[in-house]
């Protein structure tokens, strides 16, 4: 068996782009071929996808639901560069403690995880990881 | 002095022997206009990361993103930093490796002459066999 993982970068905001899409559609694709999908990472707008503030229209995709769903069956790592995110408001409890006067609600959460870049460099470190970037 | 000097910062590609050849190196591509969007400083943030453990990384402006190379940059009329400044420090960050779209700077009659880092002015074909041989690539 192959020992290929993938680490995917989403950086496109759920409703402008399709990309987030089809990135999810790509893990399920790959880890139904017993690929191994070692992160997906949440970079530039990408962060969008995982602010639990997501309010589509119940007739409309929810990305931040359906990246639920993977990790729930999967396990798939979702990490949120965060930088990237404090940048555009996607915050994590740890992030708003040193600004509770003017923030007092966290909207990133487990599974998501705020890491630093680094976090999805070292991923690519490894020889039998692809990186795909959407 | 020659460390400092235009003939030696800005070199022509050899086509036959890119010395980058059998190493193995991420190749982040920037594409953007300095100030249209965040994509010339993410990709900025992105390679100094891949540096920071260690990773090789090759930087390529190419197409628009030539244009962050533009030195009289009045970023302060926007209120932003000056993209131009933050680039200055890719060698401090030990990426050495910096390419750069030959064509594209003709077409936006931007003048590399003057830059402070090691740089290397390649055309299309050469950009082709940057990116092919990279162990990844990354393009903002």
């Amino acid at each position: 068996m192959s020992n290929t993982q993938f680490t995917i970068m989403v950086s496109k905001s759920p409703f402008d782009s399709r990309n987030a899409e089809q990135a999810l559609a790509f893990c399920y694709a790959a880890i139904a071929q017993n690929f191994v999908i070692s992160q997906v990472f949440f970079y530039q707008s990408g962060v969008h996808n995982a602010s639990q503030l997501l309010q589509p229209a119940s007739d409309e995709i929810n990305m931040y639901t359906n990246w639920l769903e993977l990790y729930n069956a999967h396990q798939v790592p979702l990490n949120v560069c965060v930088s990237a995110s404090a940048r555009r408001g996607v915050l994590s409890e740890d992030f708003i403690e040193g600004y509770s006067d003017i923030v007092n609600h966290a909207n990133l959460s487990a599974p998501f995880s705020a890491v630093g870049l680094s976090a999805y460099f070292e991923a690519l470190n490894n020889s039998d990881t692809i990186s795909i970037q959407l | 002095m020659m460390a400092n000097s235009p003939e030696h910062n800005n070199t022509e590609a050899d086509h036959t022997s890119f010395h980058l050849s059998g190493e193995k190196y991420i190749a982040i591509k920037t594409t953007h206009t300095p100030y249209s969007t965040s994509a010339p400083i993410d990709a900025l943030e992105a390679a100094m990361a891949a540096t920071n453990i260690g990773l090789k990384v090759v930087y390529i402006f190419s197409g628009l993103g030539v244009l962050q190379l533009q030195v009289e940059q009045q970023a302060q009329l926007i209120k932003h930093k000056n993209t131009f400044k933050r680039l200055m420090a890719l060698p401090l960050f030990d990426v050495d490796d910096i390419y750069i779209d030959k064509q594209a700077c003709e077409n936006f009659a931007i003048n590399t002459q003057t830059l402070d880092f090691d740089h290397t002015m390649v055309g299309i074909d050469e950009i082709e066999m940057i990116l092919n041989s990279a162990h990844q690539v990354l393009v903002f």
